[in-house]
């Protein structure tokens, strides 16, 4: 029977004993004090009665036992409503001297009085009264009330029950709102009885655990759920767990499947309903936070070698678009077929191959310059798959699967093709010998969850591009350091390392992200996700074509912060006539141009400079004269301290380290009005 | 049985009292005498008489116990000689009782105090019963005095006439009335109620000092020779009542009651000597 029961029984008992009694107690009470009443009023009428009487006897002391006319008289003398009674003289001998009898129904009450004369006893009176009509009363009393009682009854026993069960009922809601907002609560809540055996679970911990409530219930904890190597550490906890106190603790459990979750577990000690003694603990599923933190520390990792490596890169660019320009003017010093001429293009060959080091580095950097437009991305990876086929083995077998919708993406086609190709190339050094490369992209919506998985910021539709390979896949040290540059697994000398590095810069840059999942033996699988943009790809204006080298008569401004850059620059530029203005950053730049604006034709600007970025001091000198053409010349899209990109508007972007061909082509391009020419690639 | 008066009788008895009287020097013989109310005022001067001419008779007149408790008294041997208003009732007589009787006296409807009436009528009486008429016509109020229901002078009144039978029980039903248990306390109640009327006899008025007014009765006033002449109606009839066998002193008493002296004190105490029954 349970408690609610018990106490509806009481309470059912408690209302009968009530009720009873307030049926029972007033005619009780009723007929008590009614007895009394008629007892008490025997007792006056026979002394009342006596004492007349007394006076007969006194009066005919010989006689008075004849004097029946006048005791009679006495015994009929009645109050007005009077009870039907017997009144009775008898003498000494017990015999009837008078009486005046009503007729009595038993049972009966009554009191006698002694008759004296001169003190002694001559007879006695008697009066007795039916108790039967006091009794009717009295059950009429108790019948009368009986209707009262039941109410009584019904209200004892009914309210108290009812508010007992509706406190039930409430206390169940409670629980099970309690219930649901544990379930909700995304917080595994475990019981544990004194052995620290499973005695309740919620539906988050029957998920963490991977098994149900019964499955589960009985099971030891430490045994049954605590990796083994972890199991006198957690044992030895819960054995400090107090009263009121909450200890924390975190370890790895074991799920059926095999596999581990990270629980951080908070543990207090506390009875169950039954008052028995356990534990009780909430835990809070840590696995993914625990890998998003290794990602996030990996991410950081890459951000600060990659910030390294475009620091490094960018002041190579600068040397290297010296070598190059001195090289080059020194080649045309040369007559073919001299020695010193072939020299002099090996010179410009191994500059050309650092550059491309050089640039590699800044793609991983995020720090080159990228051309980014609206691109279909299925029309990028249809045209790639051209590029990569010739690259690929006869025993390797590509497969390039295309959704049919377009796939709209701001990037820059020539970096998207670059992933393709580093991709690819890596799968098929990764197979070595016959295999299968599939390439595919679709569109794909991932909610938060799924995006803070993939590595993205923010929900959304994405374009995704998968490049699988059934190679031998790699472990998770591996995986770890996969987009780290200059790390291979190739042998020395057949790889840069620089492949996957390239490809994580330039997503990154893409406003993208990059996955990979691998295990031994079973592949590999790199997945790509591009925000997709709302509206579909403009048609791409054809690029124009170069202009033939020339020169000029006019005046530039050139602001370099880079001194020898700037020298060669002034040299080549003076070479073919130009006259030059320098300035070693943005604020000289500016203040150059308001000094000679008349004759000044046209804005030659390094990106990153000191004091004043190129874009900043070209709004500035645009407010002096805003009709003067400009070039920008950069080595890296970031301003000094890497922070942020500076946007560079429609004005054209010479690559470092410049050809000074295509320099002068652009700067005469400019002086002679060409609109917004294409962005020119460094050789 | 019943002996009825005559005056040879109770010359015989008296002549049988003289010749089987005791002897002076002997003990004396109690004679113990009681009844009804109505009597005992004549009683207490007949018994003075009687021990004059019957020196060894000591004769107790008792207080009342009215006409049926002075029966039973004798019956059981507490009385020697009973005085009752009404004749004995057959399971009586046949208790070995007889009964003789002696005089009869004017029933007489009597009122109280502050009454300035002098007579009733019948109906007027009927109607007094009924609770119709409440007030004297001097305007007082009308206090009737009733005797118990089976007391002999309440059967008397209810004996003469049918209305005031049925009165009679109207009145027994009404509430708030004096009722008085012995003729005593009849005409002490009359004599002490303002405005009262009831029962009682001539001998009682005489023999009793209470200052009470016989009424006439329609028209006519209750006195002996009326009484005698048949113009006055009510009266009442008085018995003694003894064992069939009595004691001699009996015997002597009742003879006493037939002689002239008797009769004499009997007409003054408002009695009409009844005459002996005549002899078998």
């Amino acid at each position: 029977m349970n408690p609610v029961d018990r106490v509806a029984r009481l309470v059912s008992m408690a209302g009968s004993a009530l009720t009873a009694l307030a049926v029972a107690l007033p005619p009780i009470i009723y007929f008590g004090l009614s007895y009394q009443h008629a007892a008490g009023s025997l007792e006056a009428e026979a002394e009342l009665n006596s004492i007349a009487i007394t006076k007969v006897i006194s009066a005919n002391p010989d006689l008075w036992t004849y004097e029946q006319a006048r005791l009679s008289e006495f015994l009929a003398r009645r109050p007005r409503h009077h009870d039907a009674e017997r009144r009775r003289v008898r003498d000494l001998k017990g015999r009837v001297v008078a009486e005046n009898t009503d007729h009595l129904e038993e049972p009966v009450v009554e009191r006698s009085l002694p008759l004296l004369d001169s003190g002694q006893p001559v007879g006695r009176i008697e009066i007795a009264r039916s108790l039967r009509p006091l009794l009717l009363q009295a059950l009429l009393l108790g019948l009368g009330l009986l209707p009262l009682g039941l109410l009584a009854f019904i209200t004892l026993r009914s309210v108290p029950i009812g508010a007992i069960r509706a406190g039930q009922q409430a206390l169940l809601r409670q629980r099970d709102a309690a219930q649901s907002y544990l379930d909700v609560a995304g917080v595994a809540f475990v019981r544990l009885d004194e052995a620290w055996r499973i005695t309740l679970v919620n539906r988050q911990a029957e998920a963490v655990l991977g098994r149900s409530a019964a499955e589960v219930a009985g099971l030891g904890w430490v045994e049954t759920f605590v990796e083994p190597s972890a199991r006198a550490a957690v044992a030895e906890a819960l054995g400090k767990a107090r009263l009121g106190e909450v200890l924390a603790l975190e370890h790895a459990l074991l799920r059926p499947s095999g596999e581990t979750r990270t629980l951080a577990w908070f543990v207090t000690q506390a009875a169950d309903e039954a008052g028995r003694p356990g534990l009780l603990a909430s835990g809070v599923d840590l696995t993914r936070q625990r890998e998003l933190e290794q990602k996030l520390v990996h991410a950081q990792k890459l951000e600060a070698v990659g910030r390294l490596a475009g620091g490094v890169a960018h002041e190579f660019n600068n040397i290297l678009s010296v070598i190059k320009v001195y090289a080059s003017s020194l080649r045309r010093g040369f007559e073919p077929g001299d020695l010193r001429r072939t020299d002099v293009e090996e010179i410009i060959a191994a500059s050309d191959r650092a550059a491309s080091v050089a640039r590699s580095l800044l793609t991983f950097s995020r720090r080159q310059v990228m051309a980014a437009a609206p691109v279909d991305l299925a029309k990028v990876l249809r045209a790639a798959e051209r590029l990569v086929r010739p690259l690929l083995r006869s025993d390797l077998r590509l497969e390039v699967v295309v959704a049919d919708e377009p796939l709209p993406v701001l990037a820059d086609p020539v970096q998207v093709e670059q992933v393709i190709l580093n991709l690819v190339t890596n799968a098929r050094d990764a197979i070595g010998e016959a295999g299968l490369v599939r390439v595919s992209a679709r569109a794909e919506f991932l909610d938060r969850e799924q995006a803070r998985a993939a590595g993205l910021e923010a929900p959304g539709r994405y374009a995704r591009l998968e490049v699988v390979d059934d190679g031998p896949g790699f472990d998770a040290a591996i995986r770890a350091r996969l987009f780290e540059p200059f790390f291979t697994t190739k042998e020395v000398g057949k790889g840069t390392g620089l492949g996957l590095s390239i490809v994580y810069g330039i997503v990154s840059q893409h406003r993208g992200a990059i996955t990979c999942s691998s295990e031994p033996g079973r592949g590999a699988t790199f997945t790509i996700r591009l925000p997709l943009l709302d509206g579909p790809v403009p048609v791409a204006a054809a690029a124009a074509p170069m202009a033939a080298l020339v020169g000029g008569s006019e005046t530039i401004l050139l602001a370099e912060d880079d001194l020898a850059l700037r020298q060669v620059l002034v040299r080549l530029l003076q070479r073919v006539g130009y006259t030059v203005v320098e300035a070693a950053d943005g604020v000289e730049a500016v203040e150059r141009f308001q000094a000679g604006r008349e004759r000044i034709a046209l804005v030659l600007l390094d990106v990153v400079m000191p004091r004043l970025n190129g874009r900043l001091a070209l709004d500035q000198i645009r407010l002096l004269s805003p009709l003067v053409p400009a070039l920008f010349l950069s080595g890296h899209a970031a301003d000094v301290s890497g922070q942020r990109e500076i946007p560079l508007g429609p004005e054209p972007l010479l690559r470092k380290p410049v050809e000074p061909e295509v320099l002068l082509q652009a700067v005469r391009q400019r002086l002679d009005g060409a609109s917004c020419p294409a962005p020119v690639k460094a050789g | 049985m019943t002996l009825g008066g005559g005056p040879g009788l109770r010359l015989l008895l008296a002549m049988g009292a003289l010749l089987f009287g005791p002897a002076p020097g002997a003990a004396r013989e109690l004679l113990r005498v009681s009844g009804t109310g109505t009597a005992l005022g004549t009683f207490r001067q007949l018994i003075p008489a009687f021990e004059r001419v019957n020196p060894g008779v000591t004769v107790k007149l008792l207080p009342s116990v009215g006409s049926s408790g002075a029966i039973q008294a004798v019956a059981e041997g507490a009385l020697d000689l009973g005085v009752s208003g009404r004749p004995l009732a057959p399971r009586e007589q046949a208790r070995g009782l007889v009964a003789m009787a002696y005089a009869r006296t004017p029933f007489v409807f009597a009122a109280g105090p502050r009454v300035s009436a002098t007579g009733l009528e019948a109906a007027q009486l009927v109607r007094i019963y009924r609770g119709e008429v409440t007030t004297w016509p001097d305007g007082e109020r009308v206090r009737l005095v009733l005797r118990p229901r089976t007391d002999v002078d309440t059967v008397f009144i209810r004996a003469i006439s049918p209305e005031l039978d049925a009165a009679m029980e109207v009145a027994l039903g009404r509430e708030g009335l004096v009722l008085a248990a012995t003729n005593q306390d009849c005409n002490e109640a009359l004599a002490r109620t303002p405005g009262s009327v009831g029962p009682t006899t001539l001998s009682q008025l005489l023999t009793e000092s209470h200052s009470l007014r016989p009424l006439d009765w329609n028209g006519v006033t209750p006195t002996i020779v009326n009484l005698t002449s048949g113009a006055y109606p009510l009266g009442k009839t008085l018995w003694v009542v003894s064992r069939s066998v009595p004691p001699a002193a009996v015997t002597r008493f009742i003879a006493f009651l037939g002689s002239q002296e008797a009769n004499r004190i009997l007409e003054r105490t408002g009695n009409l000597p009844v005459p002996p029954p005549p002899r078998p």
